[in-house]
């Protein structure tokens, strides 16, 4: 791909899309602990 | 005047107002100065956090690894791309929480709190002072010598001037100063390097006919081993080139203060997306440019001028106007923080903390301004002398700051049993190896980056030192324990309320004390009262 030997191809162009979806992992897993907190605060926790 | 003066100029006059903005909010307390009273939103916190790890360096350095060494040195790039990333998904949430539930101010401070030992304190102190002067004495040559070239300024001119501006808006705004101009300046890089990218990139036939010319000239330039293979095999290299962005962030303290200054935990997930965004945009571009020098300017005789030489030779005119605004942002970005954090080291974490005490807030925030205006001054009688190899200086000094702090920030969260007999090893044995490996070029000898070396002493002296250190109290116990379930965490700390309520509840507490001792009569009824 893009005139590059395969090595390069391989080892060095998947890397913006693994850090993007790294970035996207994090972002919901941060966002269902917000909102776990959230229902904490709201005392959500203690009636369930 | 030439139109790409003139812009500049407008562009400084943008940062001195930035500035000049902040100086009463900034003067409010100890708390808005060193860390804008922790309401720093995602925006400001993830772009400012990745203008201030590029530097300079972004512009002038990594094109010029890219031009020499071909496609090799996008491993860093690679590692650049994710930095923030990783630093804000690993230390975000549980650094924010935990520097607000131990009440520290600054990142030294921090680990001095963290784990209860003033030796930690003044080793962390001493190292960060030194490297993070040294950092942002390089980031002062590098602005003269890209103001000096792209304007026609003397370099002395250049220097006072560029350096000048960072040294009034830092010494007035303050942090909130620092991570809003950040921010700006973080765009300003993105529009300037992304305007030379899609002019430039077409010009060489897309990355295809980039990659096309580059084999005709040397085919090893699209080799990921480095020009003529010369680290062929040696993943230790590659290795150390990618870890060195991609976790080192985490351990300088001009970036992991962002965390601190976060207006809460919840930021953190949406700093992450600005972050990815910003980085995937970015990152790549300047060194695909380096690349693309090789085929355009291949007898250029200074590397680090290839962006300068690539705009100013092949689009004049404005695109060359927003190159250079964008190149100074660049090392402005990462020099105000810089000295932003010197100054709070020095101010909160030697002269607050052992040589007066008792000062008073006022007294900090002074002698926090003036140890940043009288750093700055140093560094530009210095920085007239222009010493050679600055970018040399600039992954030196990164190395030693991200090998010294990396372990012990990272440990903070995740280790309970961390403690200062580990933090103390990890300290010195991750910045000593990583100048023991400098200085006498081990990795040529053993295949090993010396970050990556730097690193695994560290980690090995984190784990070994812990043994013998001592456990950590009870109330650090609770406090990590408290950062790490976010649903414990009282609500009047998230709000950052804490930290103003903090003397009058010590008061309360004595009051409530002393209210125990048997009172006359006339006393209980004042109370009651």
């Amino acid at each position: 791909m893009f005139n590059l030997p395969v090595e390069t191809t391989w080892l060095m162009l998947p890397w913006p899309f693994i850090w993007i979806t790294l970035a996207l992992v994090m972002f919901f897993k941060f966002r269902r602990d917000d909102k776990l907190e959230e229902q904490w605060e709201n005392g959500e926790n203690e009636r369930g | 005047m030439n139109l790409d003066i003139t812009i500049f100029f407008i562009y400084l006059l943008g940062m001195l107002a930035i500035g000049l903005y902040f100086t009463r909010r900034a003067s409010t307390s100890v708390d808005h100065y060193l860390l804008g009273n922790r309401k720093i939103g995602a925006p400001v916190t993830a772009v400012s956090m990745q203008s201030t790890s590029m530097s300079g360096f972004m512009f002038m350095g990594g094109p010029a690894q890219a031009f020499q060494e071909g496609w090799h040195a996008l491993w860093y790039a690679i590692g650049d791309a994710g930095g923030s990333i990783v630093n804000l998904s690993v230390l975000g949430k549980r650094m924010r929480r935990l520097s607000q539930l131990i009440g520290a101010l600054s990142p030294i401070e921090y680990l001095e709190k963290r784990y209860e030992s003033a030796s930690v304190r003044v080793v962390g102190s001493v190292i960060a002072i030194i490297f993070l002067f040294a950092y942002a004495f390089a980031q002062f040559i590098a602005a003269g010598k890209a103001l000096e070239s792209l304007s026609g300024f003397s370099y002395e001119l250049a220097l006072i001037i560029g350096v000048g501006v960072i040294i009034i808006y830092t010494v007035a705004g303050g942090y909130l100063a620092v991570a809003v101009s950040g921010f700006i300046q973080g765009i300003i890089m993105l529009i300037g390097v992304t305007a030379i990218g899609v002019m430039a990139i077409p010009y060489v036939g897309g990355i295809s006919g980039l990659n096309e010319s580059l084999r005709a000239i040397d085919p090893t330039y699209l080799s990921i081993w480095g020009r003529d293979l010369i680290y062929y095999g040696q993943w230790g290299v590659i290795l150390g080139a990618v870890l060195i962005y991609a976790i080192g962030y985490m351990g300088l303290p001009h970036v992991t203060v962002r965390h601190m200054s976060m207006q809460s935990p919840k930021t953190v997930k949406n700093a992450i997306i600005w972050s990815a965004a910003f980085n995937q945009l970015f990152t790549f571009t300047p060194y695909i440019l380096g690349l693309s020098a090789i085929v355009l300017l291949p007898t250029i005789s200074d590397p680090e001028m290839v962006i300068p030489e690539l705009a100013y030779t092949f689009f004049p005119g404005v695109l060359a106007a927003l190159l250079l605004s964008a190149i100074m942002a660049a090392i402005m970005s990462t020099c105000d923080s810089l000295l932003m954090q010197a100054g709070t080291t020095l101010s909160r974490d030697v002269y607050h903390r052992f040589i007066n005490p008792k000062a008073s807030h006022k007294q900090v925030l002074l002698v926090s301004r003036l140890c940043i205006l009288v750093g700055g001054i140093i560094g530009i009688v210095l920085a007239t002398y222009e010493p050679p190899a600055v970018f040399t200086l600039v992954v030196f000094a990164f190395g030693v700051l991200g090998n010294t702090f990396l372990v012990p920030y990272v440990a903070s969260v995740y280790s309970k049993k961390a403690n200062k007999g580990g933090v103390l090893c990890a300290m010195i044995g991750g910045a000593g190896t990583n100048i023991v490996w400098e200085t006498f070029t081990l990795q040529n000898v053993t295949g090993l980056h010396p970050f990556l070396a730097g690193l695994l002493i560290s980690i090995i002296g984190m784990v070994i030192g812990n043994t013998f250190g001592r456990t950590p109290s009870p109330p650090i116990l609770e406090s990590f324990e408290l950062a790490k379930y976010n649903h414990r965490i009282p609500k009047n700390l998230e709000k950052g309320i804490s930290d103003d309520i903090a003397p009058e509840a010590k008061n309360i507490s004595r009051f409530i004390n002393s209210s125990f001792r048997p009172r006359s009569r006339g006393e209980a009824k004042i109370l009651e009262e």
